[in-house]
């Protein structure tokens, strides 16, 4: 059985006494209380390290005139003193004089008792006279007694002196417990094991001498508020460094767009229905304006009314510059590589951007106005639609979904326009993401003169099921014990 | 996407083959059409919107037909005779000025006929209709009236018929008040002084589009001859519906009757199905898919999804477009459809070989050290909206009324503007926690918006919140000098007294002599409007002037 420091230091001092002391002595040798001792023998007697004897002892002890009679003399033997120095006999009032008041009646009482001295009248006076030289044995037992201690071990002769003293009022008497500790023999106090190392234990070499108390290691420890990276930020840190070790350029712009990169340069007609103010947030307190080149913006006005020189029909209408000056929030991340595009005409390029859209939706599990957006694209001399499939597969597969497949769909601004599935193991195939060739009428107003494969992930899907999440709007949740609960891998 | 359902034993009928629900899924995908659901024999198919000709049974059966290559090529059976006469008055200009119409001759209409029919009607009316506005389609038992109709527009209290499922006469406005179409679609006319109304020979109304039919024009399963007008404000959004509506039916059988409508200065034949061509080479095909295939092998996949193309010549077609492919702009449209017939999960996915350097963006390292020195500090990052409402950013922080971007028609009455600070997002989200353990530690790495040159910018912040029972404001002002020192910086603080700080207890940081945020104590006011009882600390970094960090120079 283990031993608790204090239990340790204690069987250790009781070692060095020989293995055998009472409480009174150990305690003043390690310093403490002797209260203190008690609890600790009986743990070390319950753990099968002491044995225990218990005796009730009667102490002695002088009192503080008892002392005072130990060094000056007895009261009586003081008076026989000055009776011999007067030559026999004293006026009674000088003896009283040389005594302590208490002390008078005593010592008279034991001249008369003894008869070694006697009041007599003379002229009218009380004269004390010396009868026959005695001697007081209290002067010798008061010395022997000066130190105190058990009455039983007194001489019966003493012990009856003592009783004689104690009425007198020079000694005390009182009950005591004794406690002995007696080590068993072969356990020793080097099994002590303690709660906790400390730098003293270490610093003293004690260490050596003891073992670490085995915790309760199943016990719940108490919960700590820590600081955390926010999972949902972590996870879209996560995808942008796929796209970036794979070679791409992370690009970002405005959440505040123009319906002119937004939509007019997508190629979608300012008739779509996706324009339409339901589908997409329009904004006040903005200056309305394109931050678009002149001739850029003629050319995507050429191209939707007729096609402009694209080898296409159009859209066959009357396009108004008004409509798109209009500022609105992005409704998609493709702007961001569109606009990418009219900066980097050369190819090849590889770009993506991850950041918020905005589109007017019935809030629910599903669907949140703000939600995030991963765009791409790769544009070069011969990229076509098997590696559109290549790179989503890659995608794919540094997310952990090997199993990928394609259908055909439709966005207003590729062709052909392919939507992907992903297998989750337990969830089936999760359509994921629309992907597609950029049409020429998007492509040719840039001043793009190669193809350029581009895709928009619906990252926040991805993000849920990484998350284990049922409901769009945890992804941003304002509980901070959610966060501080938060695990995910 | 639409969503349309179809009658399984019907579509097969249709599509000349004998196959159960579930064999007919494959074979919808492989053609466009999504399967959603199937019950029993109902089949509900999501489709793209850009295909029209395939928001109805008869459009699907149409193209499983070509798919299997049971059908050679398109051709439409016409009616043999002089084009019906349809009138325009002058007075509709303003109101719903165009027209356009055709008649289907001795077809026969069965019940699922007709709910495909008006579920056509109905998908077409919310796509390229905008909700009736741009384009409404009417269908009529042609019987029962006489042409030349004439399509005018008369004051509501002129006109008298007896509504669809009515049993008395209505005027126009009794028809916007009180029948469910009419209130359904009253916001499209109620502005106009008159209303626009379709009417034969002998002045027998066949409909007030864009609302309703009359009750006597109504088709029913005797109907054999049909007549169908789309009006509209949209030349092409009516036209397409037309050629839609038309084409389906004719899936049914019966032969088209076309309809002259002349307008004051001019004559315009209704439906109008020129045969259109479409050049498409093999090195197009190779180019965007990737597919290296003779001309020969393009052609016959184009046939089987429903084109005609000729005999090629330098590796060139030329490829007819049947009329209700109203989506083909573009050779590379007809890309597509090569794709899909060869089957995209066989074409062999490729990562492309192109050299090029990953880059993150300027901010990304800023961005990481600041949240590792942050998260050091015991902060909890949070994510919040970076959309708001003004009580959040300007009411309850006390802050001062100012030109938010806002949202014109916004979804909820909690985002209506767009975050320029985050201190108001954090009081927001500490004030709903108050019942969670103290002391709270939240960050939060961002985007506001503000003006920069002119435009609305994305700008980055950081905001930082301390909560607890009792806080000194050099709890939040070693955290800003900690955070600087460790981007080898030295924070420097200047007085400063503005909501929502408590007067004196608030300064402006500077590093580099340049003013980058605000550190304070928040005030009581501030804390009991934001439903909280222990004090919080906050702290706002604008991130742009420190991006030089990241550059050595």
């Amino acid at each position: 059985m283990s031993l608790s420091q204090s239990e340790a230091s204690l069987l250790e001092c009781l070692e060095r006494m020989g293995g055998k002391a009472d409480a009174a002595a150990l305690a003043s040798k390690l310093g403490l209380p002797e209260s203190s001792i008690f609890p600790l023998s009986s743990l070390l007697s319950t753990k099968g390290y002491v044995t225990l004897t218990e005796e009730v002892n009667e102490r002695f002890r002088l009192t503080e005139e008892g002392e005072r009679c130990a060094k000056e003399g007895m009261p009586e033997t003081r008076v026989m003193g000055m009776l011999e120095s007067r030559g026999g006999s004293a006026p009674l009032t000088d003896v009283s004089a040389a005594l302590r008041p208490n002390e008078v009646s005593a010592a008279l009482g034991w001249g008369r008792k003894t008869g070694a001295f006697a009041i007599e009248r003379r002229d009218a006076t009380s004269v004390l006279v010396l009868k026959a030289a005695k001697q007081s044995e209290l002067d010798a037992a008061i010395r022997r007694m000066k130190e105190g201690g058990d009455t039983s071990r007194l001489s019966k002769e003493d012990q009856a002196l003592a009783v004689q003293l104690k009425s007198r009022g020079l000694l005390e008497m009182k009950e005591v417990k004794r406690l002995t500790l007696a080590a068993v023999p072969g356990k020793h106090a080097a099994e002590v094991s303690l709660n906790l190392l400390s730098s003293e234990i270490i610093r003293s070499g004690r260490w050596k001498e003891v073992t670490l108390r085995p915790y309760d290691v199943r016990a719940s420890p108490p919960s700590l508020k820590i600081g955390k990276r926010h999972p949902y930020i972590a996870f879209l840190e996560e995808t942008k460094e796929i796209f970036i070790s794979m070679g791409f350029e992370e690009t970002s712009g405005p959440f505040v767009e123009t319906e002119f990169w937004n939509f007019d340069v997508l190629f979608q007609a300012q008739d779509h229905p996706a324009r339409a103010i339901h589908d997409s947030f329009q904004v006040r307190g903005v200056e309305q304006g394109i931050d678009a080149p002149e001739d850029l913006v003629q050319r995507v006005k050429a191209t939707h009314e007729s096609g402009g020189g694209t080898g296409s029909r159009g859209w066959g209408y009357s396009w108004d510059l008004k409509i798109a000056a209009q500022p609105l929030l992005r409704t998609q991340m493709t702007v961001e590589s569109v606009r990418y595009l009219a900066s980097h005409k050369e190819p090849p390029v590889k770009a993506f951007s991850l950041s918020k859209v905005f589109r007017p939706d019935v809030i629910d599990a599903r669907h949140m106005i703000e939600f995030s957006q991963l765009d791409g694209i790769v544009g070069g001399e011969g990229i076509n639609v098997r590696h559109l499939l290549g790179v989503l597969k890659e995608f794919g597969h540094r997310l952990g979904f090997d199993d990928i497949k394609f259908k055909p769909s439709y966005f207003p601004f590729t062709e052909p326009s392919i939507e992907a599935y992903i297998k989750h193991p337990t969830l089936g195939w999760i359509e994921c993401l629309g992907s597609g060739l950029f049409r020429p009428e998007v492509l040719a107003p840039l001043g793009i003169k190669f193809p350029v494969i581009a895709w928009g992930i619906g990252i926040d899907r991805f993000a849920m099921i990484r998350l284990g999440l049922n409901d769009i709007r945890d992804l941003n949740t304002t509980s901070l014990e959610k966060l501080r609960q938060w695990g995910w891998w | 996407m639409p969503t349309i359902t179809v009658n399984a034993k019907d579509l097969a009928a249709q599509a000349g083959i004998d196959a159960e629900p579930e064999q007919l899924k494959e074979l919808l995908s492989s053609i466009k059409c999504e399967t959603e659901e199937i019950n029993g024999d109902e089949i509900s198919v999501e489709v793209t919107s850009d295909r029209p000709d395939l928001f109805s049974a008869e459009g699907i059966a149409r193209a499983i037909r070509f798919y299997r290559g049971t059908m050679p090529h398109y051709a439409i059976n016409r009616f043999e005779g002089p084009p019906l006469r349809l009138r325009v008055d002058p007075s509709t200009e303003g109101v719903r000025p165009i027209i356009v119409a055709a008649a289907v001759r001795g077809v026969v209409i069965s019940s699922e006929a007709t709910r495909q029919l008006m579920q056509l009607q109905e998908k077409l009316h919310n796509t390229y209709g905008s909700g009736r506005k741009k384009a409404s389609i009417g269908i009529y038992d042609m019987d029962a009236v006489a042409g030349e109709f004439v399509y005018a527009a008369r004051a509501p209290s002129k006109i008298s018929f007896v509504p669809l499922e009515c049993s008395s006469a209505m005027d126009g406005a009794e028809i916007l008040g009180s029948t469910p179409k009419g209130k359904e679609y009253a916001h499209l006319l109620s502005d106009k002084s008159a209303y626009p109304l379709l009417t034969d020979r002998g002045g027998k109304v066949l409909s007030m589009p864009p609302i309703i039919n009359s009750d006597t024009t109504k088709v029913t399963e005797r109907t054999r001859n049909i007549f169908i007008d789309v009006t509209g404000l949209d030349e092409k959004a009516v036209g397409i519906c037309l050629v839609i509506m038309v084409t389906s039916i004719l899936e049914r059988g019966g032969r088209l009757q076309q309809v002259e409508v002349a307008y004051r200065d001019r004559k315009v034949i209704t439906p109008r199905l020129d045969a259109r061509t479409q050049q498409l080479t093999t090195s197009a095909v190779r180019t965007y898919s990737g597919l290296d295939m003779p001309a020969g092998a393009v052609a016959s996949l184009l046939e089987r999804m429903g084109y005609a193309a000729s005999k090629p010549k330098d590796e060139a077609l030329e490829v007819t477009v049947p009329p209700y492919r109203v989506d083909v702009l573009h050779e590379v449209d007809l890309v597509e459809d090569v794709v899909i017939a060869y089957g995209l999960n066989r074409i062999e996915p490729e990562f492309p070989r192109l050299l090029t350097v990953g880059t993150p963006l300027p901010g990304t390292r800023l961005a990481s050290r600041v949240r590792d020195l942050m998260i050091g500090m015991g902060f909890q990052e949070v994510s919040t909206y970076h959309l708001a409402s003004r009580e959040v950013m300007e009411e309850k922080p006390m802050l001062p009324k100012r030109n938010l971007i806002e949202i014109i028609k916004p979804i909820s009455l909690e985002y209506t503007v767009l975050r320029d600070t985050l201190l108001p997002k954090l009081l927001q989200l500490l004030g709903m926690n108050t019942h969670i353990d103290y002391p709270q530690r939240i960050f939060e790495y961002g985007a506001v918006v503000k003006e920069r040159g002119g435009r609305p910018e994305n700008i980055t912040h950081l905001g930082a919140a301390i909560s607890d029972d009792k806080l000194s404001f050099e709890e939040m002002q070693a955290v800003v000098s900690a955070l600087f020192r460790g981007l080898s910086k030295e924070a420097r603080f200047s007085a400063l007294s503005s909501p929502p700080f408590i007067d004196g207890r608030a300064a402006k940081v500077y590093v580099d002599g340049v003013e980058v945020g605000v550190v304070g104590e928040t005030s009581p006011q501030v804390l009991v409007n934001f439903g909280m009882t222990c004090p919080v600390l906050l702290l706002e970094i604008d991130m742009s002037p420190l991006l030089n960090l990241e550059s050595l120079s």
